[in-house]
């Protein structure tokens, strides 16, 4: 007996249930007609299937137990289905199984058919009626699904026309996703982000399954995956190749063929085939074989690994969840800050880059980012005050109500995406510990000049000797999309009323107008 | 005037489950499947007389069926599943080896749905009963019609884990 597939198992049964699109049926068709040992599990699903629909109106039971199971009122299946109490399913159920008896108890040696058929017709009559018109019973029971049993949402979505079941509703931005969900993109794209941070770009047409926190299944077309750093891990299913995340960027397709191309834009993904088994690292690909044979080739799928446009903007304006620090609260849901303390050197962002104390201000500060040698950091180091005492002399200890401008690198033309914001305050843990409270606000401007509400407020009082804290969209997402400046506006610190910043980096990318298309 | 021996409504009687799976394997639609029963069942008793061992009687009646089954299909082209002559005698093939062990399988079936816990059962009910249907469930709980059906296929995967537990142990109680 072949192994049980789930994912074929599922097919069987969305279309038994009537959600299953064309394309689908098609596909299980095919399937049917290759493989015995899929026959044997559809026949399984059916057999499930098949007495559940019985158990809810049954024909007259086998002969397991002979005449006694035809003498009960109802059979053991109504039985199981409906207990005592339910009435109008009962009796209606019940009520034709008499006329089984009948024609067991009337019945001897011989009867004429007249009187069969007569019975055959009282039967079928009643037993349409029990299929027909018994009362639905108690149906109102609500189950509504809380939050808890989504596990992902619909991020944003663009030209998107979706193949839809009936009169559904086509998913919408910040749709709620459960596992389990299915979504038809005939075309355009959709970004779906699971609440660990994961997200997904589904390129029409595609066909992709959300079947875990942190798992799916893509059952045709193609998709781009960008896994959280905080949730390693993901596993994307593909026809029978199976695609576990390493750290990485990939991109999946499945053909209609039943291939599968896996490429690898940054890190590595593990690459599961039934002949094996095969590692793929930043800049390679393969393709599984229907036969499952796994082979490696270049540039024969093309992903699209953001959006053709990505919408200027600041990002996001859903909640899904909010974390403040200290006393205070952010004020943009979905973007948290976090903070760390430590002694001296337990910061990996830290850049004690003397050359940028020029920048520095004590009170308002307009300047322009440079890059530094860290990849996708436009900013860093870039805010001192040159004035200290036995502090260090790369400190900026704005007063309550300034304004610190960063005007971003003018190079990108489109602005910068910006992913984290990472602002380190404190004393370098030598001396006059204290100093390392955190309070401003962050707004950001698409155009340079014009700021949207603060995206947070950050208010944090320590006594540590130095306190790192990093800002982030807890859904994975940008903090913004095409900004070309970034201002903090600084509040009343308790500790010494100071700010003492030492270090802000924004980490960001230049921002594209285009799609990023990488064979 | 035909005679038709008590056996034969014996097995007649006791066949109906087996044949209701047996076509609905070719015909997965229940209300279509249950339509093509009752025609199967008139041409069961028109043809009783033919029946000359009633040991065959299962296999006699799958025939039927089978061509019940190929005689609805033609005359109805919606959404059809089996299309071709070639899956559907294919799949009547292994659907009719089914039906020997088919009593065990349902009294094993029967003990994994006691098994249900009650909202499992609800659902169930919900959905298999006359009229019922997964979309108007959805709409009427808010949820797809695909979330709603992945939460059924949950309860018919546990349904089958349990059965297949039960008949490996060859405990049906």
């Amino acid at each position: 007996m072949s192994a049980y597939d789930t994912s074929f198992a599922e097919l069987v049964y969305r279309v038994l249930d009537g959600v299953a699109s064309q394309s689908e049926m098609g596909t299980l068709r095919k399937q049917l007609e290759a493989d015995e040992g899929l026959r044997e599990q559809y026949l399984d699903c059916i057999e499930i299937e098949g007495r559940l629909v019985l158990s809810r109106v049954p024909v007259p039971s086998q002969s397991a137990h002979g005449p006694a199971l035809l003498s009960e009122s109802k059979s053991h299946s109504a039985a199981l289905m409906h207990p005592a109490g339910e009435q109008g399913a009962e009796s209606s159920a019940s009520a034709w199984l008499p006329l089984a008896w009948w024609l067991r108890d009337k019945i001897h040696n011989t009867i004429t058919v007249s009187m069969i058929l007569s019975g055959l017709l009282i039967t079928t009559i009643l037993l349409l009626l029990a299929l027909w018109i018994i009362p639905e019973g108690k149906h109102s029971t609500e189950a509504v699904p809380s939050r808890a049993d989504y596990v992902a949402r619909i991020h944003d979505v663009q030209d998107a026309e979706w193949n839809l079941v009936d009169d559904a509703a086509a998913p919408q931005r910040n749709d709620d996703l459960l596992v389990g969900q299915r979504l038809d993109l005939a075309s355009g794209f959709a970004r779906v982000r699971y609440d660990n941070g994961t997200m997904v770009l589904l390129e029409g047409p595609v066909q992709f399954v959300l079947t875990g926190e942190n798992a799916g299944r893509l059952e045709r077309g193609k998709l781009v995956t960008r896994i959280s750093a905080e949730a390693p891990g993901y596993v994307l299913q593909a026809h029978r190749t199976t695609i576990v995340d390493l750290g990485t960027e990939f991109g999946a397709f499945v053909g209609v063929q039943d291939d599968v191309d896996v490429s690898v834009f940054e890190g590595k993904v593990r690459v599961e085939a039934p002949s094996g088994k095969v590692v793929l690292n930043s800049g390679e690909s393969a393709v599984v074989t229907p036969g499952g044979r796994i082979e490696h080739r270049q540039g024969k799928v093309q992903f699209a690994r953001r959006l053709p446009r990505e919408e200027p903007g600041i990002n996001p304006q859903a909640a899904l969840e909010t974390r403040p620090i200290g006393t205070g609260a952010t004020s943009q849901p979905g973007i948290i800050a976090t903070k760390s303390t430590g002694p001296n050197g337990t910061f990996s962002v830290f850049d004690d880059d003397a050359a940028d104390a020029s920048q520095g201000g004590t009170t308002t500060f307009t300047g322009t980012a440079k890059f530094d040698s860290d990849p996708g950091k436009v900013i860093d180091g870039g805010v001192y005050k040159s004035s200290g005492t036995s502090i260090t002399t790369e400190t900026l200890s704005p007063s309550v109500g300034s304004e610190l401008i960063l005007n971003l690198d003018p190079s990108a033309s489109a602005g910068w995406d910006i992913l984290s914001i990472v602002v380190l305050t404190g004393t370098n843990g030598t001396t006059q510990a204290g100093r390392s409270d955190h309070s401003y606000t962050i707004a950001l401007s698409t155009d340079g000049s014009t700021f949207g509400s603060p995206i947070i407020n950050v208010n944090d009082t320590s006594t540590a000797a130095e306190v790192q804290v990093t800002i982030v969209d807890n859904r994975g997402t940008l903090l913004g999309a095409g900004i070309k400046a970034v201002k903090f506006v600084f509040g009343n610190a308790t500790s010494y009323n100071e700010n003492m910043v030492r270090e802000i980096d924004v980490v960001a990318k230049a921002a594209t107008v285009e799609p990023n298309v990488q064979p | 005037m035909k005679d038709v021996s008590e056996q034969f409504v014996r097995n007649l009687t006791d066949s109906q489950q087996a044949l209701f799976l047996f076509i609905l394997a070719m015909l997965p639609d229940p209300v279509a499947a249950r339509d093509v029963l009752q025609e199967t069942n008139i041409v069961l008793w028109r043809k009783a007389e033919e029946l000359r061992d009633d040991s065959k009687f299962m296999a006699w009646a799958c025939q039927v069926a089978r061509f019940e089954v190929a005689a609805h299909l033609r005359d109805s082209a919606r959404d059809r599943l089996v299309t071709n002559d070639q899956l559907l005698e294919t799949l009547a093939s292994q659907a009719e080896r089914r039906t020997e062990d088919s009593s065990e399988r349902m009294l094993a079936f029967e003990a994994c749905f006691r098994q249900l816990t009650e909202h499992q059962r609800e659902l169930v009910s919900e959905r298999y009963a006359p009229g019922g249907s997964v979309q108007e469930m959805a709409r009427q709980r808010g949820q797809s019609p695909g979330a709603l059906s992945v939460a059924l296929t949950k309860i018919r995967h546990k349904l089958k884990k349990c059965i297949q537990q039960r008949l490996a142990q060859g405990d049906q109680t």
